[in-house]
């Protein structure tokens, strides 16, 4: 098997074919056709859209409206890794503001970009992660960081980093 | 299931005392200085915990309580900081949303580091050679109680008196009073 994606490209786009032929004309299920399609992707395609609305018989603006009203779905791939900061007031107060600069240095984010060139994380700021007495507090994936200062942050997210791992290993191994 | 970590994902289990003093970097806020007290509490309670795994008959009830008397200190800790917390978001509120700075400057830090570095290695090192001396039966848990609190109130005061800023050595008084208060 070629490594160049191709493949992979094939295998996700039968299992969308697979799950809107599994939804055709069922108007009434957008959001489970869109989960699996989130599931199948990683993400929601604009050609995934377009093919959702043509099976199921429903405008693509629609369609959008719920990609884009509720969190869980995302227009754009991920990283591997989600990282969660809380902007919420107690984080702020503690100085969130700077473990979101630390992050953002770490992962090399500019103008706005919020995943990492290697996909390997994709920076959340979040309103509140519901541990204000830990604050500044994030996540990364399901576990939580709280009493944070910025100068941990690259070695909390190093733990995640699995190619700076491997370069580093190839380091001690020359 | 959710995990809840410190930033220095310090649990129950026994941390160098190297490791936690590169771990835990000199303080630069009253947020700082919980954290700190939160951090010694955990590497407190694991030398007691250490003591009662070596299930000596003489020491395991009392080294036990005392593990869990750690934790009791430790959840006042966290009640004073979030009072902090309340009192910091109520005045960013009452001004209008300032950005608010830690009151200890780098500068500062980098001056009073090597300082807070030496407190710090020296009451892990005395957190060593009485649990060591425990272990060998040299010494009795209560003994190693006593030493333990004497030595880290002793540290406290010391930290606190580094600080020029008052908030600061509050908070360190505050640490001191918690531990005092449970006595």
């Amino acid at each position: 098997m070629c490594n160049c994606g191709e493949n992979l490209r094939d295998q996700r786009y039968t299992a969308l074919e697979k799950t809107l032929k599994k939804y055709r004309h069922t108007t009434g299920k957008i959001i489970p056709v869109l989960q699996e399609i989130q599931d199948i992707f990683g993400y929601v395609p604009i050609e995934a859209i377009r093919e959702v609305s043509r099976e199921l018989k429903v405008p693509s603006s629609e369609i959008y409206g719920v990609v884009t009203f509720y969190g869980q779905f995302h227009l754009q791939a991920r990283g591997k890794n989600i990282i969660r900061v809380c902007t919420g007031t107690a984080c702020h107060v503690q100085g969130g503001g700077k473990i979101l600069e630390a992050i953002t240095d770490y992962l090399g984010l500019k103008d706005g970009k919020m995943t990492s060139d290697d996909m390997m994380f994709t920076l959340e700021p979040v309103a509140c992660l519901g541990a204000c007495g830990m604050a500044p507090v994030m996540m990364v994936n399901e576990d939580a960081y709280g009493r944070l200062t910025p100068d941990e942050v690259p070695a909390i997210l190093a733990r995640y980093d699995e190619n700076r791992k491997q370069k580093d290993d190839e380091k001690c191994i020359a | 299931m959710m995990l809840m970590n410190t930033a220095l994902k310090i649990n129950y289990r026994t941390q160098a005392a190297n490791e936690l003093a590169e771990s835990t970097p000199c303080p630069r806020s009253v947020n700082d200085v919980y954290s700190l007290g939160v951090n010694l509490q955990y590497c407190i309670g694991a030398r007691y915990r250490e003591i009662a795994e070596l299930n000596q008959k003489e020491t395991r009830s009392d080294s036990i309580r005392l593990a869990e008397k750690q934790m009791e200190i430790k959840k006042r800790i966290d009640q004073a900081a979030s009072h902090h917390l309340n009192i910091l978001i109520q005045h960013f509120y009452e001004q209008g949303g300032p950005v608010i700075e830690d009151p200890v400057s780098e500068e500062t830090v980098k001056e009073i580091n090597p300082f807070y570095n030496r407190l710090m290695s020296n009451f892990l090192k005395t957190l060593d050679e009485v649990t060591d001396k425990v272990r060998r039966g040299e010494m009795s848990i209560g003994e190693m109680e006593t030493t333990i609190d004497r030595e880290l109130i002793s540290m406290y005061g010391a930290l606190g008196n580094l600080f020029g800023v008052g908030e600061m050595r509050k908070a360190f008084h505050d640490l001191v009073e918690i531990r005092e208060s449970l006595a």
